[in-house]
């Protein structure tokens, strides 16, 4: 036998477009099934699995971990409309939310816009201004505890002042207790708010800026009449992220306050906490988790809507 | 050889051997035994306590004993979470409070009723001690190790330099906190009305007008409409609008209260025995005279009062210690002979839970001794029976209680709302 007579033929398939476009597709359905696969399984084992099981806890009377669950159905969420703390905590996360945004939006986006024209120093600023983001919140706590003490630096400073008269138990008296919490917040929240600002506005072509120095505008005509205009979504995803770290956020109350005195520091958040860890009400936590997570989904549709709205004009 | 069978035979041998490790029988080598507790070095229980685990493991060199401490808050939680998980350790210091009464339904400890028996302990624990540790079906919970005294500290030196002795009645308590005031110091009485602690006088003032029976009926079972229970929290509204308490008492912490009293500023504070041997009293302790909080007139009690109880402390048997129980009652009859706890005695001004504990009187505590002879009525804590869900908006209630301006009707409407809101 010859060495030609050993090889085999080799016979050449060919595919009609219609059958290549298939198998093409076939094949990307395949990999793209791959690719997202892991991140389908993260999303079901961690995300939407727990989040359900939220929903199907909301629905048990549940006294502790190692108790058993009774089916209550709407229960809990009945108990709403009798429990006064409801009322007190809708309240409170209303003031924070309000005083906490207000606070910290307008303040971080012209802090975000000083920084964006890179002046002398903005490096360092910056790094000061992102400070707090680094500071965990223990750390935090500590510092403001130190500060809001009776004889702490607050009162101190006062007293230097010559105002000794404003010296106030910040903490523990009912009408500055939470205010004196959602100063940290929006302390923290403008420094951190700002930097994310500058990004965005880095982004923004300078040319922008020059043309309407030539026509005669100021800074501040271009930061409310340009820059402005132009990051009215990427505030909205900002206001969305400030929004939702107060809502759920409750760590200040767990270390500074335990939610009082009396209620005055009680948020939903820390309701939330307080069901769950100190009066083991498991069911009820859960049922508030929902409602927390109805609040934030209406509310954050609202802040959509409005920005991409405004953002037509 | 064919690679087919080669791969096969090397696969049974690889099987054949994990068969027969896992019918090897027992691993040899010691029993683990883990203890959570909150003794550790910041504790003044934790010398002697560690002398204890030393000799406990000397003696058995066939049981691992491992402790780990936790915070003393966070323990109860850790332990339920890891009974779920069954990781929890084989025993448990904690108190005989709140939720820990529920561990046995819930199968986070077992009940040691049978042990006490078992293993020859019945007789030698305090009837007292036994049961602040049962449930109202007599199931025991935990064995009681730790009792306080949680008694009033007064500084005598401070009320002398106004020509005043200790008072026994709230009248005298508030022309004390005048005398004090008129001569420029602070109100007498510091306490910690920013956390828990704050709640403990809180309550203690408010037992000053009640008979035990109506301190249950109230802190236990949420009536408020007992007169003995209004009187209580009026006498502690009107011992507050008096100037009794320090200037801005509503912000002060555990830590800021021992400091303001441990540097003499103040004349009372209301601390357990377990600061009997902190660093920041010893400044003051030779001046400290031991007592109950003065009572107002027409209380049923005929002393001061103070507390004294067992709910510090209880070792809690868990599942994983029952599986492993011949180790554990080695360490639970180790630890409860007298002499052990004894050195906890004498080192920490603890007391104790078993009978006839051999105690050297040289080597106490000087406060520690005084709660052994001073003249003061015991009221009943209410660890035991105030229910686990109300506490942490007792403590809330309290905290705004400290607060000037808090009227005894908006207490009281609160406690009984707090109440209510569990039922």
């Amino acid at each position: 036998m010859t060495t030609s007579e050993k090889l085999i033929p080799l016979k050449e398939k060919t595919f009609s477009n219609e059958e290549y476009g298939r198998r093409n597709a076939r094949r990307r359905r395949v990999s793209f099934f791959f690719l997202v696969a892991p991140a389908l399984v993260w999303f079901l084992a961690f995300m939407l699995w727990p989040l359900l099981n939220m929903f199907y806890i909301s629905t048990m009377r549940w006294d502790g971990l190692n108790l058993p669950k009774k089916f209550i159905f709407l229960d809990n969420f009945i108990k709403f409309f009798h429990d006064p703390k409801i009322a007190i905590a809708l309240h409170n996360t209303g003031t924070y939310l309000l005083v906490g945004i207000i606070g910290v939006i307008p303040l971080a986006f012209m802090l975000g816009f000083f920084l964006s024209l890179r002046k002398p120093g903005y490096r360092v600023l910056r790094t000061i201004f992102f400070t707090p983001a680094m500071l965990s919140v223990a750390a935090l706590a500590m510092i403001f505890l130190g500060l809001y003490r009776p004889d702490g630096m607050l009162n101190s400073f006062l007293n230097v002042l010559g105002l000794s008269s404003l010296n106030q138990v910040w903490l523990m008296n009912k009408s500055t207790a939470l205010f004196s919490l959602i100063a940290i917040d929006i302390w923290g929240g403008i420094g951190f708010n700002s930097v994310l600002f500058f990004a965005a506005l880095a982004s923004l072509p300078e040319e922008l800026y020059e043309a309407a120095m030539l026509d005669g505008a100021g800074y501040w005509t271009i930061m409310w009449k340009i820059a402005f205009p132009l990051m009215i979504d990427f505030i909205g995803v900002v206001t969305i992220l400030q929004f939702l770290s107060i809502l759920s956020g409750a760590a200040y109350m767990i270390l500074l306050t335990g939610g009082g005195p009396g209620t005055a520091t009680f948020t939903l958040g820390y309701y939330l906490y307080d069901q769950a860890f100190l009066s083991h009400r498991l069911g009820y936590s859960q049922a508030m988790g929902v409602l927390i997570f109805f609040i934030g989904i209406v509310v954050i549709v609202l802040i959509r809507r409005i920005t991409s709205r405004l953002s037509r004009y | 050889m064919n690679k087919k069978i080669f791969s096969i035979t090397i696969a049974m041998l690889m099987i054949a051997s994990l068969l027969l490790t896992a019918c090897g029988g027992k691993p040899s080598g010691p029993v683990t035994v883990t203890i959570w507790h909150n003794w550790g070095p910041d504790d003044a229980k934790y010398t002697a306590f560690k002398s204890i685990l030393d000799d406990f493991r000397a003696a058995n060199p066939d049981i691992n004993l491992v402790d780990e401490v936790y915070v003393d808050s966070d323990i109860p939680l850790k332990v339920e979470t890891a009974v779920t998980a069954n990781q929890e350790p084989e025993l448990v210091f904690t108190g005989g409070i709140g939720n820990a009464f529920t561990w046995v339904d819930s199968g986070v400890a077992v009940a040691v009723n049978d042990y006490l028996t078992e293993w020859g302990l019945a007789d030698k624990f305090l009837d007292s001690a036994i049961s602040q540790y049962s449930t109202a079906d007599g199931t025991i919970i935990a064995f009681p190790i730790e009792g306080f005294s949680w008694p009033i500290w007064y500084n005598t030196k401070v009320l002398e330099s106004v020509g005043l002795g200790i008072p026994k009645t709230t009248d005298e308590l508030i022309a004390a906190a005048q005398a004090l005031r008129a001569a420029g110091k602070d109100g007498p009485v510091v306490a910690s009305g920013a956390d828990g602690m704050g709640g403990k006088l809180f309550e203690l003032i408010l037992q000053s007008a009640m008979t035990d029976a109506e301190a249950k009926a109230s802190l236990g079972g949420g009536d408020w409409t007992i007169p003995n229970a209004i009187k209580g929290v009026e006498t502690f509204v009107a011992l507050r609008d008096a100037g009794v308490f320090v200037d801005g008492v509503e912000g002060i912490d555990y830590g800021g209260a021992e400091a303001r009293f441990g540097t003499g500023e103040v004349a009372m504070c209301h601390y357990g025995a377990w600061a009997f041997a902190d660093d920041a009293m010893k400044p003051v302790a030779a001046d400290v005279q031991l007592g109950g909080f003065p009572i107002p007139a027409g209380s049923p009690h005929q002393l001061p009062v103070y507390f004294k109880a067992f709910s510090a402390k209880g070792i809690f048997i868990t599942p994983n210690g029952q599986a492993k129980i011949d180790a554990v009652e080695k360490f639970i009859k180790f630890i409860f002979q007298p002499e052990m706890i004894a050195r906890l005695v004498e080192s920490a001004g603890m007391n104790p839970s078993i009978k006839d504990v051999p105690v050297d009187e040289s080597k106490l505590n000087p406060l520690f001794a005084q709660t052994l002879t001073m003249e003061a009525e015991v009221v009943f804590i209410s660890d035991t029976y105030m229910p686990g869900a109300v506490t942490t908006d007792f403590g809330r209630i309290t905290q705004e209680a400290f607060a000037p301006g808090t009227t005894a009707e908006k207490i009281l409407a609160d406690l009984a709302a707090a109440y209510a809101a569990i039922k």
